[in-house]
């Protein structure tokens, strides 16, 4: 099973927030616990960044995601392709991915608000 | 020789007899609420030339030109419809396209007609015939004539839909004849330059402020690019001895086909929807302004 989680940068691992616009996924294989860091497509996107983002997702034979907030168009694609969707907080790739094994983690149930990722939602 | 007729009184609306002829002009700015409506509809009431409004997502000529409306056209934009029985799933439709607009779920290929370009592309590389070319609706073009007779045109974008293109390639391809003042939509993008393409000038309106030169410079470069002859139209200028667009103009020598000082008077009268060369004594600084073009060829 292979879990790809939104982070911001590969040095720090912070979780991000933001599904589409977050710059690098990390890919883990729960069997192999291998763990791969991949440029996010819906970074670059000028338009369509959600779409590019799930696209990528699904393309890496991912079936869940870890991440913060995800926008209509990206939700609408893992939700038809059974991808599983799980919310985390602001904390370190390595938590996030204990956190899941574990089976703490919640799942995200709706799409939250578009264009989340761009502008200073900080 | 091209001349205008000269307005007896500020209270009589004539209509000036000589209009420009083939003369394809633009009225754009870079900055939003520099003034291109009140530039646009007034020298095109001056000059008698029909006024098109190409700023489709936000079209507001109309309010000051009041035209009967005499056609809309509903206007449409391409889309992929994908034939589910002859689908095999391939994925090929999806990596092609550029703008996201397609994706290969588990169950079947997603559509978002919104970030369709119209490009065609899926249709070529889809080895089983399975997308139809859909049409879908994505706003209006209307006609109208004026008091006096003289056509209008708008473009008018659905809400919610992102691409303005088509509405402006229809009116300019299909409604439009080859005399006439376009009123562009604010900024220099996509919407700007398919108002531009074979435009004969571009008059450039430039607010008296530092965002409003700032934006003016980008304009000008734009024009430049598309070997797009321009003056400039001072708009709620300043005195021109601290004039920051006057000032600009004079150091880059660039043309300068008007000024129009910052007054609340221009402001109520816009206020309530009417032209400036009708209300109040702006007439001959639109017909300057008009004069200035002419001489530009």
């Amino acid at each position: 099973m292979k879990i790809c989680i939104s982070i911001a940068s590969k040095d720090d691992r912070t979780v991000d927030a933001r599904f589409a616009r977050s710059m690098f996924w990390g890919l883990y294989d729960v069997e192999s616990e291998m763990l791969e860091f991949i440029e996010n497509e819906g970074f670059v996107s000028n338009h369509g960044a959600g779409i590019a983002a799930a696209h990528q997702v699904i393309k890496l034979g991912a079936d869940a995601v870890i991440t913060g907030n995800i926008g209509p168009n990206a939700y609408e694609i893992l939700e038809d392709s059974d991808i599983k969707m799980y919310k985390m907080g602001s904390a370190q790739l390595d938590e996030a991915v204990k956190e899941f094994k574990e089976g703490c983690l919640g799942e995200i149930s709706g799409a939250g608000p578009k264009h989340f990722g761009m502008g200073s939602s900080k | 020789m091209r001349y205008l007729v000269p307005a007896q009184s500020t209270l009589e609306w004539e209509v000036v007899s000589k209009m420009i002829e083939k003369k394809r002009i633009a009225v754009l700015s870079g900055k939003g609420g520099s003034g291109k409506t009140t530039i646009a509809t007034n020298l095109a009431r001056v000059t008698g030339m029909p006024y098109v409004d190409l700023d489709v997502e936000e079209p507001n000529g109309f309010l000051f030109v009041k035209p009967d409306i005499e056609d809309t056209m509903d206007v449409t934009a391409f889309y992929p419809i994908i034939d589910k029985d002859k689908c095999t799933m391939c994925g090929k439709c999806a990596d092609m396209c550029n703008f996201n607009a397609m994706v290969l779920g588990k169950k079947k290929v997603l559509v978002y007609d919104k970030l369709c370009h119209g490009c065609g592309v899926c249709t070529l590389v889809c080895e089983s015939d399975a997308i139809l070319e859909g049409q879908r609706s994505i706003g209006s073009a209307m006609r109208g004539i004026d008091e006096r007779g003289i056509d209008a045109f708008q473009g008018v974008l659905n809400v919610g839909e992102a691409m303005a293109g088509p509405i402006i390639s229809h009116i300019k391809n299909k409604m439009i004849g080859d005399s006439y003042v376009v009123d562009c939509a604010p900024g220099c993008s996509c919407n700007v330059v398919k108002a531009l393409i074979d435009i004969d000038f571009a008059v450039l309106v430039g607010e008296d402020t530092q965002f409003g030169l700032h934006d003016l410079i980008l304009a000008m470069d734009l024009c430049g690019k598309m070997g797009i002859p321009y003056g400039v139209v001072i708009n709620k200028a300043a005195d021109l001895s601290s004039s920051l667009v006057y000032q600009y103009c004079e150091k880059e020598s660039i043309e300068v086909l008007g000024v129009l000082p910052f007054s609340r008077e221009v402001a109520k009268s816009y206020s309530k929807g009417n032209l400036i060369v009708k209300d109040l004594a702006y007439r001959e600084v639109f017909e300057d302004i008009a004069f200035k073009i002419v001489g530009e060829q």
